[in-house]
């Protein structure tokens, strides 16, 4: 494991400034440098919704399901969700996440992923790595009729389990491959930085990517993240925003340990184009179903862009 | 700047006991981590009645809020939109009125009492206007309220010039009031500089011909200029305030919460306190 590096919230986001005056100059990224003598882009990062934000139930009728929620982003001007596990049927059909994706579609949201389907693994057990796969075979085939192109998997083995995590490896090898073959992306939601890149390692394949868990990785004793972004760079297919703090949980954005500020200026710094996702909310008095926490913490982040000077894609303005 | 929201932000529609009926707004006001408060006076049980049990109650809310370590609340709103059209006769009580809402404000620790319905500088009443508002600036400066005019730029700039109090007659400045009112929220906070006496974060769009407000930083105003402009004051109060209703909510605690994180995301953290 790697030794935790803390500096004080001022100092990082005194390096975050730093960084992002050097972005548009080399080495920092093709899509920031400016080109023939035009002033760099300037960066620019999506942000999304988890789908269980607004709306706890599982969308068994996606036009219902998905209208609330829509209307929500709407208003809050979020362009993407994050179609979280428990927002999609226990008995998926082939038909289901298109229904979703179009439900979403129509309304102008874009689903950005969801879960892979690959759970309940005894991975010391050769049929039930078997079963899984098909399970999640099936599982991605759905997906894949959509227009979601991402797929996140959680842990179902630690590296520290050295006969576990090798037979994890091996499935997860054939997972990967089946992803590849129906043009999607797995993002692995490692804990740390040493897991993530342990599994890049073994496995450098071109669908194998990593799920940031910003709150994982602060809590689990990861390097500091803007130097974890940088290491990851093009792996990252997807980023959860969370600010934990010791001992008490999830925080508001902005209230916790996790370095956002540097985090954020590290992935434009790299040319990061996918989403990043608010999720974990906590409880605010007069919170009915998240809806203030996650106006919280879109606001923050996009407060915070605008103090990085990255763009919001596509443009949030009203 | 010191954070704030309005009361009005969590329907305390009105405050008879400041314990009860300020609870749930201070358990949002502590998790938000705000750090000034609007109190809506007309709200304040007492307002429109007999003036010692106004002034009691104020007291008490400065108690309750004490205890949250908040010391700089705001008074929204004296309505001065008649100053400038009602005879001398129906003026006199009118000014009594608004005296003694300044002393209740007084010992109360009301930091700042702002004043709406100022009329436009180019409006004919102006000049009876200004001469009763020197009245109350000169009242409020010997109790140490300061006035914040709900105002365009333009008829502050002449206000000042007129009333030129630094201590008490100054400028509330809302963002999206200014902007609807073709200026820069941006260029009269530098501007009118320490005479801002208290800023609302707001935003707005406009839809068809019509005003509606934003989300703060989702409308028109180029609300991170003002917003880094104002940041310089450390004491001055910013109230998130005039939020657009979001689809499938019946109440401006999200949009609200929004505006707050908005301010805290934008400005690095040591800008409010």
């Amino acid at each position: 494991m790697s030794v935790r590096f803390r500096t004080s919230t001022s100092l990082r986001e005194k390096e975050a400034a730093v960084r992002l005056r050097t972005v548009g100059t080399a080495v920092m990224g093709t899509r920031c440098i400016g080109r023939d003598g035009l002033p760099p882009e300037r960066p620019k990062v999506k942000i999304g919704i988890e789908s269980l934000h607004f709306n706890r139930r599982r969308f068994l009728d996606p036009e219902r399901d998905a209208a609330g929620i829509a209307a929500f982003c709407r208003d809050l001007g979020v362009k993407h969700v994050d179609l979280h596990v428990h927002s999609v049927p226990v008995r998926t059909t082939p038909d289901t996440f298109r229904g979703i994706d179009d439900a979403f579609r129509s309304r102008g949201i874009r689903v950005v992923q969801t879960a892979a389907g690959f759970h309940g693994v005894n991975v010391h057990d050769a049929a039930s790595c078997d079963a899984a796969l098909d399970r999640a075979r099936e599982h991605l085939e759905a997906i894949a009729a959509s227009t979601i192109r991402i797929a996140n998997v959680f842990p179902v083995a630690q590296p520290d389990d050295r006969e576990g995590w090798g037979r994890f490896v091996e499935v997860y090898a054939q997972l990967l491959e089946i992803a590849a073959g129906l043009r999607l992306r797995l993002a692995f939601h490692h804990r740390n930085h040493d897991e993530a890149r342990s599994l890049l390692d073994t496995l450098p394949h071109a669908a194998n990517g990593v799920l940031l868990c910003l709150g994982w990785f602060h809590e689990f004793d990861s390097p500091p993240l803007p130097e974890c972004i940088h290491d990851l760079g093009d792996r990252i297919f997807h980023v959860h925003a969370r600010d934990p703090l010791a001992g008490q949980g999830d925080q508001l954005l902005g209230q916790g340990e996790v370095d956002l500020a540097g985090s954020l200026a590290a992935l434009a710094e790299i040319g990061y184009e996918e989403t990043v996702t608010v999720e974990h909310t906590t409880q605010v008095v007069g919170q009915v179903d998240s809806e203030i926490s996650t106006a919280w913490n879109v606001g923050f982040l996009r407060g915070l862009m605008e103090r990085l000077g990255i763009e919001e894609d596509p443009p949030g303005r009203d | 700047m010191q954070i704030g929201i309005s009361t009005s932000a969590f329907a305390c529609e009105r405050i008879e006991d400041p314990e009860r009926d300020l609870e749930r707004f201070l358990a949002f006001w502590r998790r938000l981590r705000l750090e000034s408060v609007q109190i809506e006076l007309p709200c304040v049980e007492g307002y429109s009645g007999e003036t010692s049990s106004f002034g009691r109650n104020l007291k008490r809310i400065r108690n309750r809020l004490r205890k949250e370590k908040i010391y700089t609340w705001t008074g929204s709103a004296l309505d001065v939109s008649e100053w400038g059209a009602e005879s001398d006769a129906d003026f006199g009580p009118r000014l009594q009125e608004a005296f003694r809402l300044i002393e209740s404000g007084d010992p109360a620790g009301m930091t700042v009492l702002d004043v709406t319905g100022v009329p436009e500088s180019s409006s004919p009443e102006w000049d009876r206007f200004v001469g009763r508002y020197g009245k109350l600036v000169e009242h409020a400066a010997r109790c140490r309220v300061k006035l914040a005019a709900r105002c365009t730029a333009a008829t502050f700039d002449r206000l000042r010039q007129q009333i030129p109090d630094p201590d008490a007659n100054g400028l509330c400045l809302c963002l999206a009031a200014c902007h609807k009112a073709g200026e820069s929220a941006a260029d009269v906070a530098a501007s009118v500089g320490d005479l801002v006496f208290h800023a609302h974060a707001s935003d707005v769009k406009s839809d068809g011909g019509e005003w509606q407000p934003a989300l703060l930083g989702r409308g028109e105003v180029d609300a991170p200029r003002a917003v880094r402009e104002l940041s310089r004051r450390s004491w001055l109060p910013v109230t998130v305030t005039h939020c657009p209703v979001i689809a499938g909510l019946d109440n401006d605690q999200a949009p609200v919460a929004w505006g707050v994180a908005y301010l805290r995301g934008l400005l690095p953290s040591g800008a409010t306190r």
